[in-house]
C-alpha cells in the first residue's frame, strides 16, 4: 500500500486515490485508554475498535467486511488478532480496546489464519485482475497481496463464477460473480442511506446480495451510490470506471445541486472526469451522496452546452456567434443607451443561487456600482425570501440555526412543507438514522411523503393539512402550548422581548387559534394537533425542519415567524438538537442571500439605507450608492410590461420557466429592449434574449458555495472552463465596459473583498478553507473557527422577538369552477427546471412530470392512471399525465416542474407572500378533465375561458 | 408600475400586520424598507387622489410616509 498525503495534508491515504479507511467508525468518547499494539503504546478513545486503533497507529490490519462508514460486522475473519491474556483470535473490528490491552496484529498464527480465509475467498472469485475494472482499487486484490496468498489449492468445484451481471441501473453494474457476500453494500443501504433496498437472499453457498425486485432498476434502490462506495471488489462498480478506466487524480469540490452542499472528490484521469466520490471529511455529507451529486454530472459535458457568446438584434432573429469583445461591448453599450433614454432605473440584474458566492457578489456589485441602482434580485426571491424576512425579524439574521449534525441530538423532529428524501436526500439519511434510533417524528404536509411511512420509519403524527393553512395549524400548535402550560417561561424571560411576548401570548390564546376552530379550516383533526403540540413541547430537544411548502405561500413569512415563535416559546433554540432549519432548495441559496443580492440589502443582510454601512461600500468601491431599495423580480416584470424597465442581466436563472404565471413573465421579457442571459444552455429565458453569454458548470468554477447550514465550502475547478472565462470575469468586463473599474486577479481576491466588507465573513479566505475544509458563518474574530449553532447565549438581534401571526386565508381558493388545489414539488432524480438532470441518465426514472390525483377525484372525472389530462387554472392550461394515488388527499393534486413542455408554471398564479413577494406556488385552484388530445398545450386565460 | 398592483400589495400587507395602534407605522416602515421610491410615490399619489377608497390605516400610512419625506 502506498501512503500519500491528501490535498489538505490532514490524513494518510491508501489504496489507489481514495480516502483512508480505518475500518470502523470513530469513537466519540473523551476518555482515553492506553493500549499496546505490536509493541508500541498508544492513547486511544474508549470504545475504539482494535482495528481502528491499529490503523490510526499505522499498523493496518487486513479487512474485507469492515469499512469505517459502517458499524463493525465481524464476518470476514480477515482481521483476527491475538490479545495477551485472551484465548483465541478475536476479530479486531468488533473488539473494543481496553486499558492496558496488549494486541499483536502480525503473528504467525493470525497470518496463517488470514491466508487460509483469503484462499477460500479467492477459490470462488474470477482471477481476471488484470482486466478487471477495479484493478488497482480492489480491497480483495490488496488483501490477497497482504496475506501473501500465492496459490489456491482447491480445484474447480461448485462456484459462482458464471453468475449474471445486473446492468439495469444506468450508472453502475452489479457483477454477482465477483461478490464475496461481505454484506457491506447491504449494511450501507441500511446504515448510511436508510432505504434498506438490499438484502442477503438465500443461505450458505446460495447466499447472495439481492435488490429485492427483478433487478436494481426495478427495486427500491435510490441509486445513492452508498453500496458502490462500500463494495470492496468490482461487484458494484460505476459504469464510467468500467468504460473509461480507473482515475488517477482527485480534486475536492462541492456538489451544485441541492442546499445540502455535499463534498466530493472529482476523480479524473488526465482532464477526463471519471467519477464523483463523496468525501468522508465533507462536513455536510460525511461520505454520503445522492443520485444527483454522485452520478448526474454528465450535463457539464453535454452536447447542448453553448460555449461561445451569441447575439441577435431581435428575438425573432437567428443567433449569430460573436467574439467575447463584441458581446461585452454590445451589452454594455446597449445597457447604457437604455439608461440614457429611460433613466438609471430602467435596467437591473437577477443573480442565481446556482452560482458561487464570488460570482453572485460581483453581479450585485455590477448592478449597484456600474448600473448605478439597486435593481438586483435573486432567484431566492421565489423560494426562501420569506425565510430571510421571518428569521431576521424574530432572531436577527436570515439563516438556519443548526448544523446538519445537530439532528443526531433531536428527540422530536418536525418536518413541515419539506420532502427531504426527494429534495435533500443526504440530509434525509441523517434524519432517518436518528428516527430509527428513537426520535419522534411529526410531519406537517398535505401529501403523504416518504417520511410518513417507509422502511423502518413511521411518523408519530402526520398532519395532512389543506394547502394554504400552514399558519392556522402552527398557530393552533402554539395555542395548545400556551394554554396547556407548556411554555418554557424561564427561557422566554431570559432570552426574549417581554413586551412582544405578552402581545403574542394574548393573541395566540384567542379561541380563533384553538385546534377546534383550526380543524375546520385546515382539515386536521383537533386532537391530532393537540397531541403533536404536546409532543413538540415536551421533547427534550425538539427541532423544526422546513422547506418550500412553508415559504411559497401568501403567508410564507408569517409561517416562518410562527415556527420561530414556537421554538422560542418552548426554549428550543441555542443548543444541539433543536432550532429552526430551512432546507434550502438550491446549492447556494444561502450564499446568494448572504452576498447582498436582494434589492434592499448589502452583503451580510445590512439595509441599503444604513448610512454607515453604505459609506464603507462607497469607500471600498469608489462609487456613490443609492440608499433606497431597488426592484424585486416581480416589480421588474410589472415595470417591464408598463414600459419603465427595459433591460435585464439574467445570471444562471431560467425565469421564463421557473417563475409563476410564465405567460406574464414572457410578456415582460418580450417588452424589454435588452435581455442578456448567462447560462450553460439555451433555456426558455434565452428565447427572449438578445445576448447569450456562455457560463461555466460547477466543474469549471473556482469559488465557494454556502449550504443550508451556513457552511462555506470550496468549489474548485476540476477542468478548464469550456467557454474560456470564469463567469465573474465576464461580469467584471461588462462593468468595465460600462465605465466602472472592476477587476480581480482571481476568485480568491473576490472572497477577500467579501471578507473585508462583510462582518460575518471576516475570517474567511480560500487559504483558510483549503486548510480546514469548510466553515460555518459567522466566522470572524468572535468565532474564528465558525459557528455551527447560532443564538446560543443571545439572539443575533439581542432579545428574541415574538411576532403575532394572524391567519389570513389565501385569495386563491377552490370553487365550483376550479374545485381542486394544485401544489408543486420536486422528485429525487430531477432538479428544479431540469436543465441539468434532464441532460443526464436520471431521465431513466422521470421521463415526464406526472400529476398525482387521489383515486376518488380521478374516479369522479373518469380519469385512469397514465391517462393524459388537461389541467386548468384561472391563469392557463396545460397537459399532464395522471398518476392516480392515495399519496395526495382528495381535493389536492400535485405535480413537479422539471420538464418545460409540462408547463406547470403556465397555470400557477400571480399571488405571492405579503412581505417578500415569494410566489404562491403551493396553492393553485384547478380543474382537471381527460385531455381531448395528447399534445401538450399551454393556453392563455382567454383561450381557457373559451374552453371552460 | 400599475397602481392596482401596488394597491393590492399594500392591502395584503395591511391584512397581515396585526391591528394595533402602531400598525400604520409598521406598514410604512415596511414600505420604506422594501418598496422602491417610485412604488411609494405612485402609491402615495393613488391614495391621496382616492382617499375614501382606502382604509383608515392605509391613509395614515400615506400621511406617515409624507411626514417622513418632509422631515
Amino acid at each position: 500500500m502506498t501512503v500519500v498525503s491528501d490535498p489538505r495534508g490532514t490524513m494518510p491515504m491508501r489504496s489507489g486515490i481514495g480516502e483512508a479507511d480505518y475500518g470502523t467508525p470513530k469513537s466519540a468518547s473523551d476518555v482515553l485508554v492506553n493500549v499496546t499494539i505490536d509493541g508500541q503504546s498508544h492513547l486511544v478513545p474508549l470504545g475504539t475498535s482494535i482495528m481502528r486503533a491499529a490503523g490510526e497507529a499505522g499498523c493496518d490490519i487486513p479487512k474485507l467486511c469492515a469499512t469505517d462508514s459502517l458499524q463493525p460486522f465481524g464476518s470476514c475473519r480477515m482481521c483476527l488478532v491475538e490479545i495477551d491474556g485472551r484465548k483465541g483470535t478475536p476479530a479486531s473490528c468488533t473488539t473494543p480496546v481496553e486499558e492496558g490491552m496488549v494486541v499483536r496484529t502480525q503473528t504467525a498464527k493470525v497470518a496463517k489464519l488470514r491466508k487460509g480465509v483469503m484462499e477460500l475467498y479467492i477459490s470462488d472469485h474470477p482471477l481476471d485482475c488484470l482486466t478487471c475494472s477495479a484493478n488497482g482499487d480492489c480491497e480483495l486484490q490488496d488483501m490477497a497481496g497482504v496475506s501473501g496468498l500465492r496459490e489456491v489449492r482447491y480445484g474447480i468445484g461448485k462456484n459462482h463464477l458464471d453468475a449474471p451481471t445486473d446492468s439495469s441501473n444506468p450508472y453502475f453494474s452489479f457483477d454477482e460473480s465477483k461478490c464475496i457476500v461481505c454484506n457491506r453494500c447491504v449494511r450501507a443501504c441500511d446504515e448510511v442511506q436508510g432505504t434498506l433496498a438490499l438484502t442477503i437472499e438465500g443461505r450458505g453457498f446460495n447466499s447472495k446480495v439481492s435488490p429485492g425486485g427483478l433487478n436494481f432498476l426495478s427495486s427500491e434502490c435510490v441509486s445513492c451510490g452508498a453500496c458502490v462506495q462500500a463494495c470492496p471488489t468490482a461487484t458494484l462498480q460505476e459504469k464510467s470506471v468500467i468504460d473509461l478506466g480507473m482515475p488517477t487524480r482527485t480534486v475536492e469540490t462541492t456538489c451544485a445541486y441541492c442546499g445540502v452542499g455535499c463534498s466530493f472528490n472529482a476523480e479524473l484521469r488526465g482532464d477526463e472526469l471519471i467519477r464523483m466520490v463523496p468525501t468522508k471529511t465533507g462536513g455536510a455529507n460525511e461520505g454520503h451522496s445522492c443520485v444527483k451529486g454522485r452520478f448526474a454530472w454528465g450535463y457539464a459535458s453535454h452536447s447542448d452546452r453553448v460555449t461561445t457568446p451569441m447575439m441577435r438584434e431581435k428575438i425573432t432573429d437567428e443567433w449569430r456567434v460573436v467574439s467575447w469583445d463584441e458581446a461585452i461591448q454590445f451589452t454594455a453599450t446597449k445597457f447604457k443607451a437604455i439608461q440614457e433614454k429611460y433613466g438609471d432605473n430602467s435596467i437591473g440584474g437577477i443573480s442565481s443561487s446556482r452560482c458561487t458566492n464570488e460570482e453572485i457578489f460581483v453581479v450585485q456589485k455590477m448592478v449597484r456600482a456600474a448600473f448605478g441602482n439597486n435593481n438586483i434580485d435573486t432567484c431566492a426571491r421565489v423560494c426562501h425570501s420569506p425565510t430571510g424576512y421571518g428569521l431576521s425579524t424574530t432572531f436577527g439574521t436570515s439563516a438556519g440555526t443548526q448544523d446538519f449534525k445537530s439532528v443526531a441530538h433531536s428527540d422530536v423532529i418536525v418536518v413541515i412543507g419539506a420532502n427531504p428524501t426527494d429534495a435533500h436526500p443526504v440530509f434525509a439519511s441523517r434524519m432517518k438514522r436518528r428516527i430509527r434510533a428513537g426520535a419522534k417524528l411529526i410531519v406537517i404536509d398535505p401529501r403523504k411523503i416518504d417520511l410518513v411511512e417507509s422502511a423502518h420509519i413511521k411518523a408519530d403524527f402526520h398532519l395532512p393539512l389543506q394547502p394554504g393553512t400552514n399558519v392556522a395549524v402552527i398557530n393552533a400548535i402554539a395555542h395548545v402550548i400556551a394554554t396547556e402550560g407548556l411554555i418554557d417561561e424561564e427561557f422566554v424571560a431570559q432570552r426574549c422581548d417581554p413586551g412582544q411576548f405578552k402581545r403574542w401570548r394574548a393573541f395566540i390564546e384567542l379561541p380563533e387559534n384553538s385546534p377546534e376552530v383550526v380543524a375546520a379550516q385546515s382539515g386536521v383533526p383537533a386532537q391530532l394537533i393537540r397531541e403533536a403540540a404536546r409532543m413538540y413541547a415536551n421533547g427534550t430537544n425538539s427541532a423544526i425542519y422546513y422547506g418550500l411548502g412553508v415559504t411559497e405561500h401568501s403567508q410564507g413569512s408569517t409561517m416562518v415567524m410562527g415556527m420561530a415563535n414556537l421554538a422560542m416559546a418552548t426554549g428550543n433554540i441555542g443548543r444541539e438538537g433543536v432550532g429552526i432549519n430551512p432546507l434550502r432548495g438550491q446549492n447556494n441559496v444561502q450564499g446568494a442571500c448572504d452576498m447582498g443580492s436582494f434589492p434592499h440589502e448589502l452583503s451580510g443582510y445590512r439595509h441599503v439605507s444604513d448610512n454607515a454601512v453604505r459609506e464603507q461600500f462607497e469607500m471600498l468601491w469608489d462609487v456613490k450608492l443609492l440608499p433606497d431599495p431597488g426592484m424585486r423580480i416581480p416589480n421588474m416584470f410589472d415595470n417591464a410590461i408598463s414600459g419603465e424597465f427595459r433591460g435585464v442581466f439574467v445570471h444562471g436563472e431560467d425565469i421564463a420557466q421557473s417563475d409563476p404565471n410564465v405567460k406574464h413573465v414572457h410578456r415582460a421579457l418580450e417588452s424589454m429592449d435588452l435581455v442578456v442571459v448567462q447560462d450553460l444552455f439555451l433555456n426558455e429565458t434565452s428565447k427572449f434574449a438578445h445576448v447569450f453569454l456562455p457560463g461555466t458548470s460547477f466543474l469549471e468554477k473556482d469559488g465557494t458555495f454556502t449550504n443550508a447550514e451556513r457552511r462555506i465550502n470550496r468549489v474548485r475547478p476540476v477542468m478548464a472552463a469550456r467557454n474560456g472565462k470564469q463567469e465573474w470575469q465576464i461580469v467584471c468586463e461588462i462593468a468595465q465596459a460600462m465605465g466602472y473599474e472592476m477587476h480581480y486577479d482571481n476568485a480568491a481576491a473576490i472572497m477577500d473583498e467579501i471578507a473585508q466588507i462583510t462582518p460575518t465573513f471576516k475570517g474567511v479566505s480560500f487559504a483558510m478553507l483549503d486548510q480546514v475544509g469548510s466553515v460555518q458563518w459567522p466566522c470572524n474574530d468572535a468565532a474564528p473557527t465558525g459557528t455551527p449553532i447560532m443564538h446560543i447565549d443571545n439572539f443575533v438581534r439581542g432579545q428574541g422577538q415574538f411576532m403575532e401571526t394572524p391567519f389570513v386565508p389565501t385569495e386563491e381558493r377552490s370553487n365550483r369552477k376550479f374545485p381542486l388545489l394544485l401544489t408543486t414539488g420536486r422528485i429525487l432524480s430531477q432538479y428544479n427546471v431540469g436543465a441539468q438532470t434532464r441532460r443526464t441518465q436520471n431521465t431513466t426514472w422521470h421521463t415526464q412530470d406526472l400529476l398525482e390525483i387521489h383515486e376518488a377525484d380521478a374516479a369522479m372525472r373518469g380519469i385512469v392512471d397514465g391517462q393524459k389530462i388537461a389541467i386548468t387554472s384561472r391563469i392557463g392550461e396545460t397537459i399532464l399525465t395522471a398518476h392516480v394515488t392515495q399519496r395526495v388527499p382528495a381535493g389536492v393534486v400535485h405535480t413537479t416542474f422539471h420538464h418545460p413542455q409540462s408547463g406547470a408554471n403556465v397555470i400557477t398564479t400571480e399571488f405571492s407572500d405579503w412581505a417578500t413577494n415569494c410566489p404562491e406556488y403551493k396553492v393553485t385552484a384547478v380543474e382537471i378533465r381527460p385531455a381531448e388530445s395528447s399534445a401538450p398545450a399551454t393556453n392563455t386565460l382567454d383561450e381557457v375561458l373559451t374552453k371552460v | 408600475m400599475d397602481v392596482t398592483i401596488l394597491t393590492r400589495m399594500a392591502e395584503q400587507i395591511e391584512l397581515n400586520i396585526p391591528v394595533h395602534e402602531d400598525t400604520y407605522l409598521r406598514i410604512s416602515e415596511h414600505l420604506v424598507k422594501f418598496w422602491t421610491p417610485q412604488m411609494r410615490a405612485d402609491f402615495y399619489q393613488q391614495v391621496t387622489a382616492n382617499r375614501k377608497d382606502f382604509s383608515a390605516t392605509l391613509n395614515k400610512v400615506v400621511d406617515e410616509l409624507r411626514a417622513k419625506a418632509n422631515a
